[in-house]
């Protein structure tokens, strides 16, 4: 992929996203009100119960990781799994037989040229003012680092997981069906709404197997300093071969959906 | 055409396009039911990791005050689709609404049988959590009880009918909208008591979401609650002419796309 291509596609998102300038100072404003609701819900529930730490996790720690777990959905989400399933619904996909192009690749960094005013505007915004008002942490340089290697990990892993769940759309038109069942997974396997210590335990040994808690989960830990730098390398080594096996198998559904798509006359 | 005619067309339409992707509506029905379990699942998540959870409130009560709010917004996407505003004014699309004889907030009339998922899902919760739990089942209850339902619609009809109409000053709401919607949903499920005073008075008078699901569930659930919970009503009220206010001016102002 060309850095020109991938810088100009940047250019058009970031003008995109700008020319609606109120919609876009309400969202990094009217963002972080709706944190508080986090602040109230666990400050209460560490002060009614009387105790400084739930499984290791003090309240300023609990606070911080749903306050990250915020900043990682702005790194993270993209609208992958509408955006393959409208392209093999209405045939646009066909320019992606013909053209030198691998479609996985393709789509991976189109996203992720959309995604950059997001990462680079408005996760410091919101992340400044979350550290200003609710004593978000903060980590030192060496985890920092590591979380930004992590995060890189975490976006591939959720765009090449939900662009599996476009590429159903070759088997079954309603993409949007697809699209919710892969956010469910990813809501209730990856550590977003709750640290994966907080889980019922029957969930957690599901969640061990599964590689999702690599989207939010395992960047977070680092984040807060949970994980000590040589863990926090594991992490992203197990990281990297999750999205090694995701990769394959998505080439894999793309090759035999292909076929499907040709023999659709598509 | 009639309003009664309007709905019954629209009714069908809505139904036939649904029969036409059964696959797609049961699934979207099904994982609906998945999300609408959410708060319930951090609720449970909450009491499994702590002694006592949140203060004041059960997880079976916690439960089925989310069950209310399940219903209510099971019963309100069923009949009402006023966010598609939002799409009209920036897509121009308003122009034929304008044009037709019928009331225009009233054309956002429409039948979305996925919503049946929240109401599903707001059964299962009552199921959960009914047996757990001591309601006031006398009629004069019930009756009040439904009455508090109906304000909680109009609640809800309000509140998105105020933020869909910025469109007509912002053209691109999305993010407010959204926000906003954000803001209601997550605070409304949980019970007021967690959240300091002022907080508490803005949401049961100026930002009604108070009466979504707290007020009711706390009434049929004979909690005690702070007094200007009561008024908020009167709240709900004068907060819906507000926002049919701020609709009308809107559509005064508003010029279409001029194509």
């Amino acid at each position: 992929m060309n850095l020109r291509v991938v810088f100009e596609t940047f250019k058009i998102a970031l003008k995109d996203r700008m020319a609606y300038r109120t919609d876009f100072i309400a969202d990094v404003l009217i963002g972080p009100l709706i944190f508080l609701v986090v602040q109230f819900l666990w400050t209460n529930i560490y002060t009614y119960n009387n105790i400084t730490e739930i499984n290791g996790f003090t309240l300023n720690d609990s606070i911080s990781y749903l306050a990250v777990s915020t900043i990682v959905g702005y790194f993270v989400w993209t609208w992958v799994t509408t955006t393959v399933g409208m392209k093999i619904k209405r045939g646009d996909f066909a320019r992606y037989v013909i053209m030198p192009i691998n479609f996985l690749d393709y789509t991976l960094v189109e996203l992720f040229g959309r995604k950059v005013p997001s990462m680079l505007i408005k996760a410091p915004l919101l992340f400044l003012l979350l550290k200003i008002f609710f004593n978000v942490h903060v980590a030192d340089l060496p985890h920092f680092i590591l979380f930004i290697g992590s995060m890189v990990f975490s976006y591939l892993l959720f765009n090449i997981f939900m662009f599996i769940m476009g590429l159903l759309t070759f088997w079954q038109e309603s993409f949007w069906v697809f699209n919710m069942l892969g956010s469910a997974i990813i809501e209730f396997f990856s550590g977003w709404l709750l640290p994966i210590d907080f889980y019922p335990s029957f969930m957690k040994p599901i969640i061990e197997i599964l590689p999702f808690r690599h989207i939010y989960y395992s960047p977070i830990m680092i984040f807060l300093e949970k994980y000590s730098i040589s863990s926090s390398i594991q992490v992203l080594v197990s990281q990297f071969f999750s999205v090694i096996i995701l990769y394959l198998l998505a080439r894999l559904i793309l090759r035999l959906g292909r076929a499907k798509f040709t023999s659709q006359g598509g | 055409m009639g309003l009664f005619s309007y709905i019954k067309e629209k009714t069908l339409i809505n139904l036939s396009s649904h029969a036409e992707y059964r696959f797609s509506t049961i699934a979207v029905i099904l994982i609906s039911i998945i999300f609408g379990f959410t708060t319930v699942f951090i609720t449970y998540s909450v009491y499994s990791i702590t002694e006592k959870g949140v203060p004041e409130w059960s997880f079976y009560e916690i439960t089925f005050m989310i069950g209310i709010y399940q219903l209510i917004m099971g019963l309100y996407h069923l009949t009402f689709d006023i966010e598609e505003l939002s799409f009209d004014v920036k897509e121009g699309t308003l122009d034929q609404k304008l044009v037709s004889p019928l009331n225009v907030i009233l054309q956002y009339y429409n039948f979305n049988i996925e919503s049946f998922s929240s109401i599903i899902a707001a059964v299962v919760m009552f199921i959960i959590a009914i047996p757990n739990i001591s309601l006031n089942l006398s009629i004069s209850y019930l009756v009040f009880f439904v009455i508090l339902l109906v304000i909680s619609l109009l609640s809800i009809f309000s509140i998105k009918l105020l933020t869909s109409s910025t469109a007509f000053f912002i053209t691109e709401n999305h993010s407010i909208v959204e926000n906003l919607n954000n803001i209601r949903s997550r605070f409304s499920n949980w019970p007021m008591n967690i959240y300091p005073k002022g907080l508490q008075l803005l949401f049961a008078t100026v930002f009604p979401i108070a009466f979504i699901c707290f007020v009711p569930a706390s009434f049929i659930l004979g909690k005690d609650v702070s007094f200007y919970f009561w008024i908020s009503p009167i709240a709900v009220i004068l907060f819906t002419l507000v926002s049919v206010k701020f609709f009308n001016y809107g559509l005064g102002k508003y010029s279409g796309t001029g194509s």
